[in-house]
């Protein structure tokens, strides 16, 4: 894999590539002392990645941690599924190592194959007929497929996937630098996302928004078209917000469902300082931000943390609501240290994508970044109360086997992108000058 | 290009990333101190110990009532209701396959839960078999009590639910035009009390509780409460009756045992069920000062309802300890209960059983008997029941040392056969001794005439001729009870042949003479008398309700004409008080003006004020009420029975000054039949009251006791209270005052 040959074939003959044809290589069979051979490593040690690695690695630890704070008020070994998450953390390892080994390029030929398995397993969790062996609903959402030692969320792995499918889409596109040709990339992200809307699970599905807009950001699509677009959707989305307020006073819920009213109602309660409903829709978050609160300045001693976080009430501890947990244990302090790790990754992420000159890397790192950054972003805005409470995990934290393995899948082709070094001679891909625009 | 963009992207996640920021800065930085606060509130668990009740003991320390040390069965309330084996049931078939669970439908899982039902059900059974054999009750009892329970729970949720409706449809149409429908189902969580464990037994004993304890290990919705159980041990006595002493025709030469039961009720009073009222009353955290109030109350406590556990609730009940768990480290900080403080009271509970048992209708004093008749023929069928207020009071302290209301309850009666006591007539649950107006009648004579005397109206040696009737020209108003046509309209004046003196006045209890004395004394004076002697005044005995008395108050408000201060002073007219008034009126004038407010609580601070008799109208009164109760002349000195006439007070050694009162009384109407006919409603009682009030003490002795008998519609004062007031003074005799 160290040598050119390896390389996918479109890498030499691309419309993007701008340079002197292989032809040169013909000219010269036998090596010219006065032409300075230039000869190029292909890989790099020399990456961005490790910011990315070393975030995540932190992040898992982390996680670890955090979940062990929650097994109860005995500290000192690693808990059941603390040690279990650092087992999914190792296997992770060894995944991203995996995924780092093809040429990244080499995925453009899989992607159909890909998005069609994604798409099977989404339709397959919805069919009914499926035995609740595979297939077990849980508070009425068909998203989990039980196979044997764990239980894995396809929607998960169609975050990936979807991904490499638009990236794959826009990389030598510029149509969707007009507003039809928002239409293609819309409706790749449409498929995956109704499906995950039957399930239901509505804080993934909406992650594919952000995927999305900013790739078209990166890939070059006009800001003016898609901040109209994005007015538009907002508008839509406060129709159907509002709507779904006033029609749920007079107990009717045809855009939403009952408990997602609730849950905005318990944001809007918290701004307004209304805490009648403390222990009822807004019990959970009411948990977490006094957990949070509790954590101050510089947080508490593992023992005392332990204490609070075990007697408080909180529901998905070690899951949906780590954050919480971290936050008693270091305090503002950690916080503003997590989030820091957090910008390295997301920074990492998107120097390697300018790094890179290939549109589908590019685009592949901007996606994956947009990804973890939302689902952090919507995580702990819900945990600290500014957002809805959604079924959404803190990346590389929350306790979670198949959501960990992802995680490191999309750290593996992040490295992949990152070790490959760009050849000299390639035009930097998306550097649309005007003239081409219209 | 490309890179601007990633700027742009980097920038959007960093404004995300600074809101996030913000946000945590807010709930950390700024409202973090609060917020620990209500973190770390929840790692300590802090449990209130019940209070210990102080006890009530009467003057001679004889504990009245305490807090004995007792359980509770606490059963869940799904046990109580029976839903416990279905949902136990449902929980085992769940459990036993959940995959195949999922699977099922609503009637499919109803199939597979009354498959396992059985077992509970059985289990169930078993409960209340073995817990009726340890309580050693019938089971049909404890379905009751759980039918009770159930009933009362459910009564209490819908009535909470309504309101929890009603109150919600008016937050939420506030400020709507249309309105917004709520229904039951979405207010209707479940109550406290249906999730909390209620007394199916309380105060059962440590070897029943240890029983209960082992039966509690095998279903975990039993459990065990410490509950103080208020225990009233003199509340039911014995007392030996000498009936040699009675009037001829009940007289015996025997000794008869008699059990006299609620001895207790009207002056210690009763617990009940807690209020949420009282909750309010004493909150945890005083709301003015927000300091804790350890004597708090909670669900489940018990608080005074009448009499003094009422009236010193405060005093009595005590603190309660306060354990607090730090969940976290194990550590336990306990504040020790502080036991409520003991109420001593004047009350000597023996004589109060004597009092009691003569006050006891069976016993033949207080129904109506032949000897009662006068002219105007029996006030009642023979033998029907008469109800009473006896009050006997220490002359030198104005201690009460027995208050006896009949008829009166027991606090089982009231639990269980609440109908029993809800009776017009009988009205157990007032206390006639303090809370009843009466009319006085003539046993205010004596205070009258101390009274003009020591205003100077009349002199020790004014006479007043009695007249027969106070106007000439009127023959049927404001007449001597002498002149009637049936006794010759005779007079006093006949009688001794001379205008009478004060003590003869008292003696023969001529009206004229009073009349007089209220004519010359004039509204404003005979009013201040009677306040002088302590009406319109609280006693504050601190035994709940007292009846203050009314000197010259008229229904419609009127002002008081002259001919309202000649009946004020015969004790007619806008006047009333009760048999404690009488008594404490009695000991002034033998304390010579002295007046001492009565008290029963032992601490309570003794009040005194000298009204300032002239010592010598106070002489003259006594003697007045010695003639009356010795000499031949005097009204309540015999009676005339069949077999001839005796002497009222025969006790030896003991020397008595009384004076009978013969009072009218407003008749006792019952219900309009048919709640709304013109026909008149039925007369349940009808007559005037019998009173006899007296002073005691030892022969050549200054007088240590006053006697206050109050016998309702029992007619003449002298016949049906005489020999009532003489058996109190053997009863005092018989405990050693006398």
């Amino acid at each position: 894999m160290s040598d050119a040959k390896t390389l996918p074939p479109e890498h030499q003959s691309g419309p993007s590539q701008d340079g002197p044809p292989p032809a040169a290589k013909k000219a010269t069979p036998t090596p010219d002392p006065t032409l300075r051979t230039v000869k190029r490593k292909p890989l790099t040690l020399a990456h961005a990645g490790w910011l990315v690695v070393g975030a995540t690695l932190i992040l898992v630890a982390i996680g670890v941690y955090c979940i062990s704070i929650t097994s109860g008020l005995e500290g000192g070994r690693l808990s059941g599924t603390a040690l279990r998450q650092a087992v999914f953390a190792c296997l992770g390892l060894a995944v991203a190592i995996v995924a780092m080994i093809p040429h990244y390029r080499r995925l453009i030929h899989y992607v159909v194959p890909l998005a069609v398995i994604v798409v099977a397993m989404l339709i397959f969790l919805l069919i009914p007929f499926v035995p609740e062996a595979i297939v077990r609903p849980r508070n009425g959402a068909r998203r989990w497929i039980d196979i044997g030692i764990t239980e894995f969320q396809p929607s998960e792995v169609a975050k990936v996937v979807y991904v490499l499918v638009t990236a794959a889409y826009l990389r030598y596109r510029h149509n969707h630098r007009s507003i039809r040709g928002l239409v293609g990339p819309s409706l790749i992200a449409f498929v995956p996302m109704a499906l995950i809307l039957v399930e239901p699970d509505l804080g993934t599905a909406l992650l594919f928004i952000p995927a999305l807009i900013a790739m078209l950001i990166a890939a070059g699509a006009r800001l003016s078209h898609l901040i109209s677009a994005g007015v538009l959707s907002l508008a839509f989305g406060t129709v159907v917000l509002v709507t779904s307020l006033v029609l749920a006073q007079q107990d009717s819920y045809p855009l939403m469902r009952p408990h997602q009213v609730e849950r905005v109602q318990a944001v809007m309660d918290r701004f307004k300082g209304d805490d009648r409903f403390d222990h009822e829709r807004g019990f959970q978050g009411e948990q977490a931000t006094t957990l949070i609160g509790a954590g101050g300045i510089a947080g508490h001693p593992e023992a005392k943390s332990r204490a609070l976080v075990y007697f408080s009430s909180l529901p998905e501890r070690h899951n949906d609501m780590i954050f919480a947990v971290f936050a008693n244990r270091f305090g503002m302090l950690g916080i503003v240290g997590l989030l820091a790790v957090y910008a390295a990754w997301i920074g990492g992420a998107l120097a390697i994508a300018g790094g890179c000159k290939d549109p589908f890397g590019r685009l592949v790192c901007v996606g994956f970044a947009a990804i973890v950054a939302t689902q952090m972003g919507v995580n702990i805005g819900m945990t600290v109360g500014l957002l809805p409470i959604t079924g959404m995990t803190l990346p590389f934290v929350s306790y979670g086997g198949s959501s960990l393995l992802i995680g490191f899948v999309m750290v593996g082709l992040i490295c992949n992108i990152a070790i490959r070094r760009p050849q000299y001679l390639w035009r930097r891909s998306f550097e649309f000058d005007d003239e081409l625009a219209r | 290009m490309f890179i601007r963009r990633l700027l742009l992207l980097g920038g959007a996640f960093a404004i995300g990333l600074g809101a996030l920021l913000i946000q945590a800065c807010r709930l950390t930085v700024v409202q973090g101190p609060d917020l620990l606060d209500d973190a770390e509130a929840r790692l300590l668990r802090d449990r209130w110990t019940p209070t210990v009740r102080g006890r009530v003991l009467d003057r001679k320390g004889r504990i009245l009532a305490y807090d004995r040390p007792a359980f509770d069965v606490m059963i869940e309330y799904p046990l109580i209701t029976g839903e416990w084996a279905y949902s136990a049931a449902a929980e085992e078939a769940r459990e036993a396959d959940p995959e195949q669970w999922g699977t099922l439908d609503k009637t499919q899982r109803d199939e597979l839960i009354r498959s396992y039902l059985p077992e509970y059900e059985r289990r169930e059974a078993y409960l209340w078999a073995n817990l009726a054999v340890i309580l050693d009750i019938p089971v049909e009892d404890l379905e009751q009590r759980r039918d009770e329970i159930e009933q009362t729970v459910e009564r209490m949720a819908e009535v909470v639910w309504n309101a929890r409706l009603r109150q919600r449809r008016a937050e939420l149409n506030r400020d709507r035009e249309q309105a917004v429908e709520v229904t039951l189902a979405d207010v209707a969580q479940p109550l406290r009390e249906q999730t909390e464990p209620h007394a199916i037994a309380v105060g059962i004993d440590e070897e029943t509780a240890f029983a209960v304890r082992r039966l509690a290990a095998q279903f975990d919705g039993v459990s065990l409460a410490q509950g103080g159980w208020r225990d009233y041990p003199y509340d039911s006595i014995t007392v030996d009756i000498d009936r040699s002493t009675f009037p001829p025709p009940i007289r015996a030469d025997a000794v008869e045992s008699r059990t006299v039961s609620g001895v207790t009720s009207h002056v210690v009073g009763r617990m009940r069920k807690l209020f949420r009222e009282d909750v309010e009353t004493r909150p945890r955290i005083n709301p003015d000062t927000g300091e804790t109030d350890r004597g708090h109350y909670r669900h489940g406590d018990r608080v005074g309802a009448s009499g003094v556990e009422s009236a010193l609730e405060g005093s009595l009940r005590g603190l309660r300890g306060h354990i607090i768990t730090h969940r976290d480290t194990g550590k336990e900080e306990v504040i020790a209960p502080v036991p409520g403080t003991d109420a001593r009271l004047t009350l000597d509970i023996m004589l109060q059983a004597r009092v009691q048992a003569v006050l006891s209708p069976d016993l033949g004093l207080a129904q109506v008997q032949d000897w009662h008749a006068t002219r105007a023929g029996l006030p009642a069928p023979l033998g029907t029941e008469l109800n009473a207020a006896a009050v006997v009071l220490d002359v030198d302290t104005g201690e009460i040392l027995a208050m006896v209301s009949t008829p009166t309850y027991t606090r089982e009666q009231l639990q269980e056969d609440f109908q029993s006591i809800n009776d017009p007539v009988a009205v157990p649950l007032v206390n006639r001794a303090v809370a009843r107006p009466y009319m006085p009648g003539s046993i205010v004579k004596p205070l009258m005439l101390a009274g003009a005397l020591t205003d100077g109206m009349i002199h020790l040696d004014t006479g007043i001729e009695c007249t027969g009737h106070y106007y000439p020209e009127h023959n049927n108003r404001f007449r001597c009870w002498i002149y009637r046509p049936y006794y010759g309209n005779t007079t006093h004046h006949e009688q001794f042949g001379r205008p009478l003196l004060g003590d003869e006045a008292i003696c023969v209890s001529c009206n004229i003479f009073f009349y007089t004395l209220g004519n010359q004394l004039g509204p404003d004076g005979v009013v201040r008398w009677y306040k002088r002697f302590g009406m319109e005044e609280p006693f504050d005995l601190g035994i709940g309700a007292e009846y203050h008395g009314n000197a010259g108050r008229k229904v419609n408000g009127d002002p008081l004409y002259i001919g309202d201060a000649m009946l004020m002073a015969i004790g007619q007219g806008p006047v009333a008080w009760t048999p404690l008034h009488a008594a404490d009126s009695y000991a002034t004038l033998a304390r010579g003006g002295l007046r001492v407010t009565p008290r029963i609580l032992a601490d309570a601070p003794p009040r005194a004020r000298d009204l300032h008799l002239d010592p010598e109208s106070v002489d003259l009164a006594m003697r007045g009420l010695k003639l009356a109760a010795n000499d031949e002349l005097g009204t309540g000195s015999s009676i005339a029975y069949a077999s001839g006439s005796e002497p009222i007070f025969d006790v030896p050694g003991v020397e008595v000054w009384g004076k009978t009162g013969t009072a009218t009384a407003v008749s006792l109407l019952g219900e309009d039949p048919d709640g709304d006919g013109p026909e008149p409603r039925p007369v349940l009682r009808k007559g005037d009251h019998s009173w006899y009030v007296v002073l005691a003490g030892r022969e050549g002795l200054q007088p240590r006791y006053a006697i206050a008998v109050i016998i309702e519609y029992g007619g003449s004062g002298g016949r049906v209270a005489g020999p009532v007031t003489e058996q109190i003074i053997y009863a005092l005799v018989a405990e050693g005052y006398l």
